[in-house]
């Protein structure tokens, strides 16, 4: 099937720009993003103080400061709002305009994601990676930055398969805010970014290291603090290829069988 | 597979296609309980149609016309029936059929409602590879066409509903498709506007033999139409020429007069029927040969009478008629 790159990529640049036609909310919006991991930070150091342990799975206080600054990094820097946008795109009714242009819809809301991604990735994701390699005790060489952009590589696909699969659920239920909002706490519990992964009992750690989620979240963070072995971490990133290639084909057939069932919404 | 079409670039056979809906229960508490039942949309519809065809596709609210719509531009899958679409299966090559296409749904825009229409204008030249220059001539050929010059530029959401309309049309037709359907294209369009948009279908159709449905509840847009589709329930009520419809009910001729005086109403109802009597008035429907009959045209030239005029039936009034008697007959091919 010939891929029609230029209205993709059309797609891609007129939604950045339309971001930027709210310029005030979405600089709200980044100031909420930077400011969120504050309020993590003061949970932990309550947690800290009154349990009176110098150590947690192997974090020390500054250990766990650096996890969450780097959470609210890799929030921007691994995330999609895809499901977010086919929710929208099925309740309003925009789903028929898309589809009657010459595109495919699943590449369609994947451009449109990922010029999401790259306004934040450059304004906040950057910003914050070099902050913090001054501020943080970061392992930072060409090896860990290099497992880390694979990481990167990898959770941008998964978490777009990932929103992509739950964001279908849309055409039958068609209002899917609170069911989305579910799935980002699980995944946020899963991927190690509410609680680090290394806190659980040993074997939960096992098990939910053979999961897709520790790439979204866990293993980048643990490979910049150089807190595991790379044989933790390559491991993690063979399971996360593992779990990619098999999704790709099932969110394909899933997607057929839901746009089979797109109903009439809207005149 | 490749296209296969000689002359109809549109075949419907036997479409049925139904939706899950539900009904609140009654009142007071039990509201909540939700009385699900299947809404047939499209009830087994049939028709074909030919390359550089106009056709006004008809119907009440909910008679299934925006289903079929989207059935034929491949966004819902038919639960039975084919539909071949200038030789694709749409809801099967869905991508393919839709570069010949240009739709304009009244609910659905084509345009991004944050930025100026301009942007998605220039999307619209990608997403269908339309070139550059060809882009520009066809551009500034709407936009004057239209009176664009002072909106186009623009932000979407600042417009108004006509305004969003002309430039709805514009980005449907720039990369000059084979095949047009426009869903009330008119709506909320001031009169020039209107009337040039009309002139730009027309001579679409005229010039480059491109094939239009027009959905359309205004009498006015039918007459752009030869053929019209009337759709009921799901079903085809009426699929002929535009003038068929017109007669449908018998032809026949409304009749206004006026008199000095109070005449024998008697012996004008043995003519036709009487629809109206007032202090001097007399409205009546007659059969055309009624016009030349010696004895009618006779009573019309006494002195008695001040003035008459003959108007054709409404069509809007046979349209009515057809839906109240939802297809008991149907007519046309």
């Amino acid at each position: 099937m010939e891929i029609n790159i230029p209205g993709y990529w059309a797609t891609f640049r007129t939604t950045l720009k339309a971001w930027m036609a709210y310029r005030v909310d979405y600089a709200l919006v980044i100031i909420f993003k930077i400011g969120l991991p504050l309020i993590m930070l003061a949970v932990w150091t309550a947690v800290f103080l009154n349990t009176n342990v110098l150590k947690i799975g192997g974090f020390t206080l500054t250990n766990t400061y650096s996890y969450f600054f780097l959470m609210s990094l890799l929030s921007v820097a691994i995330w999609s709002n895809i499901d977010y946008t086919m929710g929208t795109d099925v309740r309003h009714g925009a789903i028929v305009s898309s589809l009657l242009r010459p595109l495919s819809y699943p590449l369609v809301v994947l451009s449109k994601a990922l010029s999401s991604w790259v306004i934040y990735f450059v304004t906040v994701a950057i910003p914050l990676l070099i902050i913090m390699s001054f501020v943080a005790h970061l392992a930072i060489t060409p090896y860990t930055l290099y497992l880390f952009a694979i990481e990167m590589v990898l959770g941008l696909i998964l978490i777009n398969l990932l929103a992509f699969f739950f964001g279908t659920f849309a055409i039958t239920f068609i209002w899917v805010d609170p069911f989305l909002s579910m799935t980002w706490t699980v995944e946020s519990v899963l991927e190690g970014s509410m609680i680090p992964l290394n806190f659980f009992p040993a074997y939960a750690q096992h098990i939910l290291m053979l999961l897709p989620f520790p790439i979204l979240a866990y293993l980048p963070a643990v490979t910049l603090l150089g807190s595991v072995s790379s044989s933790v971490i390559l491991k993690g990133i063979y399971t996360t290829a593992l779990w990619i290639v098999v999704m790709i084909p099932l969110v394909y057939l899933w997607w057929k069988r839901m746009y089979k069932r797109i109903g009439s919404i809207g005149g | 597979m490749g296209r296969v079409y000689v002359m109809d670039i549109i075949e419907v056979n036997g479409v049925k296609k139904q939706f899950k809906a539900y009904e609140s229960g009654k009142g007071g508490f039990f509201s909540l309980r939700r009385n699900w039942y299947y809404k047939h949309a499209l009830n087994g519809v049939n028709f074909s149609i030919k390359k550089g065809e106009m056709v006004a596709l008809l119907g009440k609210n909910g008679s299934g016309k925006s289903t079929l719509i989207k059935t034929i531009c491949g966004i819902l899958h038919p639960d039975e029936g084919t539909i071949n679409v200038l030789g694709f299966r749409p809801w099967e090559d869905r991508v393919k059929m839709v570069k010949h296409l240009g739709v304009v749904l009244g609910a659905h825009s084509q345009l991004i409602w944050d930025l100026p229409a301009i942007d998605s204008f220039r999307l619209m030249r990608h997403v269908y590879r339309v070139p550059r220059s060809a882009f520009e001539k066809r551009l500034k050929y709407y936009i004057g066409l239209l009176e664009l010059e002072d909106v186009y530029k623009r932000q979407v959401r600042t417009l108004s509903l006509g305004e969003q309309m002309k430039c709805n049309f514009v980005a449907s037709v720039l990369h000059a498709p084979e095949f047009v359907i426009l869903d009330e294209p008119t709506i909320g369009v001031d009169l020039p506007s209107k009337q040039a948009l009309k002139e730009a279908i027309s001579k679409m159709n005229r010039e480059s033999g491109v094939t239009f449905i027009i959905t359309t509840h205004m009498i006015e847009d039918l007459m752009m139409a030869e053929r019209i589709l009337v759709l009921d329930k799901g079903q085809v009520i009426f699929d002929g020429p535009r003038h068929r419809l017109e007669t449908f009910f018998g032809d026949e001729r409304i009749l206004n007069i006026k008199f000095i005086e109070d005449p024998d109403y008697k012996a004008y109802s043995k003519y036709g029927r009487v629809l109206q009597r007032g202090e001097n008035y007399l409205k009546m429907k007659v059969k055309p040969s009624v016009l030349t009959d010696k004895g009618f045209t006779s009573m019309l030239s006494r002195n008695n009478v001040v003035d008459y005029s003959v108007s054709e039936q409404e069509l809007g009034v046979t349209l009515m008629r057809l839906y109240a008697t939802k297809g008991k007959k149907t007519a046309g091919r």
